[in-house]
């Protein structure tokens, strides 16, 4: 799977070289809410490379080479937690280093990147799979047709729904976290399940 | 050893069959896979490669299934050139050199550097920048270096000038010289098969024609011409296929089924296949 990162993000770094250098300063100097979206960028950038394994044909060739399906399918989810994470640390490196100068409580700072964090881990359980199915082009029209449904799902659930109870409010966070790891085991099985059909 | 055995391989599209396709290429020997546009040689090497599901039927290669959990890592032994070289374009041969070294564990550079510089390829230039010719002997280049035992081409030949590919040749019959190595070549170019193979396996309409040895081939067969009203002195059971002209009938036949009384015509393999492509006229 190495070689199929290293190939990625050589691609990415040449074709993408001034986005990326956006992700970095936004990561860096833009305050929380603009490493948020440097963030939400980072889970996007799997579906770039797809895009460009799309236009090259690399998808024929690949398969030709010494990698399984599982590692093909896979590499597409390590870029996007890579650059996730990449962006992640290099807000927090930034901050902490700003606060070491002028002190300040990080606390909430930190919660917003874990909520994009979050949002991240979404977008790429959502995107991927349907990538993978509908290439990158189509994969885009779903996306939004999927993006429309669950909205107009939700606000008409919303008055279904009972509220949260008060006492559930505080375990909200944790169960956040590990509906998004599980919506991610899923998302991998099923781009598994499409990749090997 | 066989390096590759195919045996009653079929996949079934909406608008296409690949049919109970059989053949054996025994290693250290040199097969053309040859048939029109879409006769379904492409098919055929993507289910020799596990890229796609056969319906039914099996391969094997170096005597191992390629349904194994092994044969991910058996194609570490195997060199792959497609009608592209479908490299992503932003990359350079320099790059390349950096992903396939984690990619292949013989990867080896002093190789991959060598042919480099023999087929004049410029290591820093995008290979967008570079010729389908520079793409093709890139590539060729890349399934070389990691010292497989088999290589699988499929029409990477096509589309080049008669000098490209006769370069191309050369590095084929170099690379057989080691007698364990061997090639499945598919093309449509029929004299380069004929240049090169030790067998041939001709599909059409995604059916098995023939498999056969070449020489068989060329000493099997013969054309021989007559007028309208002697064609029947033909035996019917040497007549393979025959084709009406403006001055009577061009007949492919079986050498050892007619006596010398005919004239025959030196025959080439491009003369047996596209005879054998056409119905009778």
């Amino acid at each position: 799977m190495k070689g199929l990162l290293l190939k990625d993000f050589l691609v990415l770094t040449k074709q993408m070289k001034l986005f990326l250098i956006l992700i970095l300063i936004m990561s860096i100097a833009g305050g929380v809410s603009i490493a948020s979206i440097a963030i939400l960028l980072g889970a996007m950038l799997p579906m770039t490379a797809m895009a460009y394994d799309e236009q090259s044909k690399w998808n024929d060739l690949v398969v030709m080479m010494p990698y399984s399906k599982k590692n093909i399918v896979l590499c597409k989810y390590a870029l996007g937690y890579l650059c996730m994470a990449g962006a992640s640390i290099v807000f927090v490196v930034a901050q902490v280093i700003v606060s070491a100068i002028q002190p300040k409580d990080l606390s909430a700072n930190l919660y917003m990147i874990l909520f994009a964090i979050l949002c991240g881990l979404l977008l790429i359980a959502i995107n991927i799979p349907i990538s993978f199915k509908y290439g990158v082009q189509k994969g885009r029209i779903v996306l939004i047709v999927f993006i429309g449904i669950s909205v107009a799902a939700g606000s008409i659930l919303k008055d279904v729904i009972p509220e949260i109870p008060t006492n559930m409010i505080s375990m909200l966070p944790s169960m956040t976290i590990l509906a998004a790891l599980v919506l991610n085991v899923v998302s991998v099985l099923i781009s598994l399940r499409i990749k090997q059909s | 050893m066989n390096a590759i055995e195919v045996n009653g391989l079929r996949k079934i599209y909406p608008d296409f069959t690949l049919d109970n396709i059989s053949f054996t290429l025994p290693a250290g020997t040199i097969m053309g896979l040859v048939g029109e546009n879409g006769a379904g040689k492409s098919t055929t090497i993507k289910l020799i490669m596990d890229a796609i599901q056969p319906d039914s039927g099996f391969v094997s290669v170096f005597g191992k299934s390629n349904q194994t959990k092994e044969f991910t890592q058996m194609k570490q032994d195997i060199g792959v050139v497609l009608d592209e070289a479908y490299f992503p374009e932003v990359l350079s041969a320099r790059d390349l050199n950096k992903v396939m070294q984690v990619t292949y564990s013989r990867w080896d550079q002093a190789v991959y550097k060598g042919y480099i510089q023999r087929f004049h390829l410029p290591e820093e230039k995008q290979i967008k920048d570079y010729s389908r010719g520079m793409k093709m002997k890139l590539a060729i280049a890349a399934a070389l270096s990691h010292h497989p035992k088999l290589l699988i081409l499929d029409e990477a030949t096509s589309g080049l000038d008669p000098m490209v590919r006769d370069e191309i040749l050369d590095v084929f019959n170099d690379f057989t010289r080691d007698e364990t190595h061997s090639i499945l070549l598919s093309s449509h170019i029929i004299s380069d098969l004929e240049k090169i193979c030790d067998y041939i396996t001709f599909l059409h309409k995604g059916k098995l024609v023939l498999s056969e040895e070449k020489d068989v081939l060329l000493d099997s067969y013969t054309i021989v011409k007559l007028p309208y009203d002697e064609i029947q002195n033909l035996p019917e059971d040497a007549v393979v296929r025959r084709k009406k002209t403006g001055y009577g009938y061009d007949a492919l036949i079986l050498k050892d089924r007619v006596n010398g009384a005919f004239t025959q015509e030196r025959i080439t393999l491009e003369d047996i296949i596209l005879f054998l492509a056409k119905e009778d006229a």
